[in-house]
Parts: structure tokens; sequence; C-alpha cells
């Protein structure tokens, strides 16, 4: 074949930062972005799970470190993205990825919780795509920065969720704001929105029977995502294939939003 | 050859206006992916170049003549294409035209036909196409629409806008109704594209493109070429009903 449409999805010689690496969707994009040829670079507030997913990428031949990370340390952020950036002279993906879920009907919301979740789902992000924006701009990277969102940022959701649905319309829309802020500097932001997927994260949901009917019936292809489903919408939105996409949210979900 | 993912060996695609713009350049990254390509096109002679083009660079093509108005010409271009290769699975519904006209001065035979190419053929396709793919092993359906049909634009374009903003809820429906039949159906909504279709657009009109997009509105045919790869491969499995924008940040401001 000597088609040259330069179309490959790779990402050799590319540091890619991934927050909550250690497990869940984490992993999976960690797997896909490693795999694509990218140094991979975990970050977790659970160290030893960080470690532990580094290693195997550097045993099956892949390229990765980890850190622990607490995202809602804003210090901690610019310190471990600054060490990134000057080990490796260049940051050129960043997977804001980390986030809690914690279901609770409005009334019933004590406002630390709230906070909490606020704070790691929709600050952190911001902290992180701020730390690792500075590095790209300084060091013109062309960066793209993939925020993971959730179809609840476009919906209300079917059970009480007030807090979650709220951080990730915020992410949803921080996306847009960041994207056309540092579009000058060639940085694209954009956002995954994944339905339901099969994670630790979620587990207690698909543990109760009527509660996992309920997100197949609202769901029009049926069925829950694969963690690597939304892995590979991350690959192909930071891949430079997707070079003309910027402050969008791509849905991966079933068809949820569709009905 | 291309390795990794988003690989579509095996995969019979169809992609309507494929033989130049936009059409070419997904009919050539298909290809190059592995897909067995069938370039429909209106334009039958274009068609053969570039089916013969893509052969002569090892990769699998070939051209039929197909108006999208014409219904029977659908199901019998559709037909020929499952009894010669056994399968459809991927439907590009790529062709389009423009008709920049203003809405008070539009002739109604304008309207018309702006509305049975851009809209009315893209329906008509995807049925005929989606019988076979349920028939078959189900299969993936990614409409062009614009962003002219998720905003109204700067210069008059009324017949093309009430088009593409059907596309972007036909398919929604579709999905919708399909979903369960293992047929997933996408659009992509392009900023503007060098191409024959937008060579009379003043040049005016295509700064202002720029100014409202971030990155600048001046898309390439490949990009949009990429982002159809990726919403027919399996890697986009989950993917469906969704009108994924191309359009350099455009609809982020």
């Amino acid at each position: 074949m000597t088609i040259e449409t330069g179309t490959s999805f790779r990402l050799d010689n590319e540091v890619a930062v991934i927050t909550g690496g250690a497990a869940g969707l984490g992993r999976a994009m960690v797997d896909v972005l490693s795999g694509q040829g990218a140094h991979v670079v975990v970050l977790d507030i659970d160290a030893g799970g960080a470690d532990t997913v580094a290693s195997e990428i550097v045993s099956s031949g892949g390229s990765a470190e980890a850190h622990q990370l607490d995202v809602l340390d804003e210090a901690a952020v610019d310190r471990t993205i600054l060490n990134i950036a000057t080990n490796h002279g260049h940051i050129d993906i960043l997977v804001n990825n980390a986030g809690i879920s914690q279901r609770l009907p409005a009334t019933e919301m004590p406002r630390d919780v709230w906070e909490r979740v606020m704070g790691i789902n929709t600050t952190g992000v911001f902290l992180c795509a701020r730390s690792a924006a500075r590095h790209m701009i300084a060091q013109h990277t062309m960066g793209r920065i993939v925020n993971i969102a959730s179809i609840m940022g476009f919906s209300g959701g079917v059970y009480p969720n007030a807090a979650y649905n709220t951080s990730k319309g915020a992410v949803v829309n921080m996306t847009r704001a960041l994207a056309v802020e540092w579009a000058p500097h060639g940085i694209r932001v954009n956002a995954v929105g994944p339905t339901w997927v099969r994670t630790n994260l979620a587990e207690t949901l698909f543990a109760n029977p009527d509660t996992y009917e309920e997100i197949k019936w609202f769901t029009p292809m049926g069925k829950e995502a694969r963690p690597a489903d939304i892995a590979y919408g991350v690959l192909f939105l930071a891949a430079h294939e997707s070079k003309m996409i910027t402050g969008h949210t791509l849905p991966v979900d079933g068809g949820f939003l569709a009905w | 050859m291309n390795e990794g993912p988003f690989r579509l060996d095996g995969d019979v695609a169809v992609v309507t206006g494929g033989s130049r713009g936009l059409g070419r350049a997904i009919s050539e990254v298909f290809a190059e992916h592995g897909a067995t390509v069938v370039i429909a096109d209106i334009l039958s002679d274009l068609a053969d170049q570039t089916a013969q083009e893509i052969c002569d660079s090892g990769g699998s093509a070939e051209a039929m003549t197909l108006d999208v108005t014409d219904e029977e010409d659908i199901e019998s271009v559709f037909n020929a294409v499952v009894e010669k290769h056994g399968r459809l699975d991927i439907l590009i519904n790529n062709a389009g035209i423009g008709m920049r006209k203003p809405a008070v001065s539009i002739p109604r035979e304008d309207w018309d036909k702006a509305i049975d190419v851009n809209l009315n053929g893209v329906f008509f396709c995807a049925r005929v196409a989606a019988r076979h793919m349920i028939a078959g092993d189900g299969g993936r359906i990614v409409n062009i629409a614009s962003i002219m049909g998720l905003i109204g634009g700067r210069y008059p374009n009324i017949s093309y806008q009430t088009a593409k903003g059907g596309v972007v809820n036909m398919t929604r429906g579709l999905a919708s109704e399909w979903a369960q039949e293992g047929v997933r159906v996408n659009a992509i909504a392009p900023v503007y594209v060098k191409t024959d279709l937008t060579a009379p657009m003043p040049e005016a009109w295509i700064e202002d493109f720029d100014r409202m997009a971030p990155l600048g509105g001046r898309a390439e045919p490949v990009d949009i070429a990429n982002a159809a790869l990726y919403l027919v491969s399996r890697e986009a499995g989950m993917v469906t009903g969704h009108t994924l924008p191309v359009d350099g940040g455009y609809m982020a401001r």
C-alpha cells in the first residue's frame, strides 16, 4: 500500500500524563496510549496502584513512570507537572481522568461531600490543565488536553446524582472555554463523555439489578461501555489526526444522548 | 501498510460522492486501512479515475454510478455491491451540493434540489444500506452534515442549513431506531473545507470562519476522513447518534 494519508494515530516520542491512571478507565487509557508509542506518566492518589501499572507497561515493552498525586493539592499538582516537564523537556498530552462519584439525593447532600465532588471533578481538572498548559505554551508542544466528562454533563440522569452531574456539566463548558483561550498556542482541549462503564466507581450500580436494568433501558444500544471504548475516544482526540477538533465533548454513550 | 487500531480489513464501504473532495479523502483513508471501497458518484468518469488511482496505490476500490436522488438507482447500486461482495459494512453519506442563496429570493426549484440531495438522498441511501446491514452483520453509517446544521452561519445559505440540520437529527433518529439491530449511525459537522463545492465562496466568508473558529476555520479533507475513520471503526463501537464537529473550535465559541 503506497497511499500516504498520514493517518496512523501514532504517539511516538510524546509524553502523555494520565490522572487516575491506576485503575478503571485510566488504566485502559494507559494501555492504549502506550500501545501507540507514548511515554505514559501514571498519576494517581493510589501510589502503589500507579507503580504497579507503570511496571506492567514497562515489562510488556512500553515506556511508563508513576507518581502519586492528589489533584486537589495545588502545590503538588504544580510540582509534579513541573518535574515531568523538566525531566522530559515536553508534555504533549494530559488526560484529566481522576474523578469521584457520591450518589446522594440533593436534599440530603452534606456540604463537605458536595465540595469534595466539585473539588476533584472540576477544580482538580482545572488545576492540572492550567499547570500542564503553562509548560505546553512555554515548550510550544502543540499540546492536547482530554478531560473525562460524562453523559451526566448533558443529562439530569436517571437517579439522584446532582453533585456529579453538576461537576461534569462544568467540565463540558470548561473544555470549551480553555479550548478558545489556548487555541492561539496550538493547544487543543476536548473531552469524552462516557456512559456507564464497568469499573470500581460504578460497581454498586451494576450490582443492583434494578439500576442495571434502568441503565440498559435508557441506552439505545442496551448495554454499558467497556473501559477500552472510552480509551479509544481519548486516543482519537489526543492524536494529531483530530488536529481540527477542539472544545468538543465526544459522547461514548451507546446513543444515550440521542433519545 | 498501516498497522494498529482503526483497521477496516474485510469491510466493504460505500462512499457517496467519493470521487473528489471529502469523499475522495475518505475513500483513500479507508482503503489505506484495509477496506474495500465502492466510490458511488454521479460523476462516473471521475469515480472511475479515483478508484483506479486507489487501486494503483495498492488499495481495493471500484466505482459505481449513483444519483442519490434516484431511489431505483440507490436500490440497484446497493444490491450490486452486496451481490458482488456478499456484504455491506459501511456507508458514508457524503454526496452533497451547495446552494448559497438568500431566503427571500431562492427559487423553489433550487430549494427542492438542495433538500433532495442533501437531506432526502441521505435518508434513502441510509435505509437501503441498513436493510442489507440488518440482514448481515450490522454496520456503520456516517452522514456528512455541517456546522451549518448546528448554527445559522454568517452568510445566506438557508436550504443547506435546513437540510444539514435535518441530517443532524436524522442521525439521532436512525441511531435510536437501529441501535438494537447492530447499526451505528453518526455524523460529522465540518467547518469550511477547500473543495470544488466551496470554490465559489468569497474569501471574506472564509475569513469569517477563521475569526469564529479559534484554531482557524479551514479544515483539510483528510481531517474529515480521519474523523470518519474513527466513527466507523470497531474502536468506536459505543458511539452512536452523535454529530462530531471538525470545526477548529467554531462550536465552542
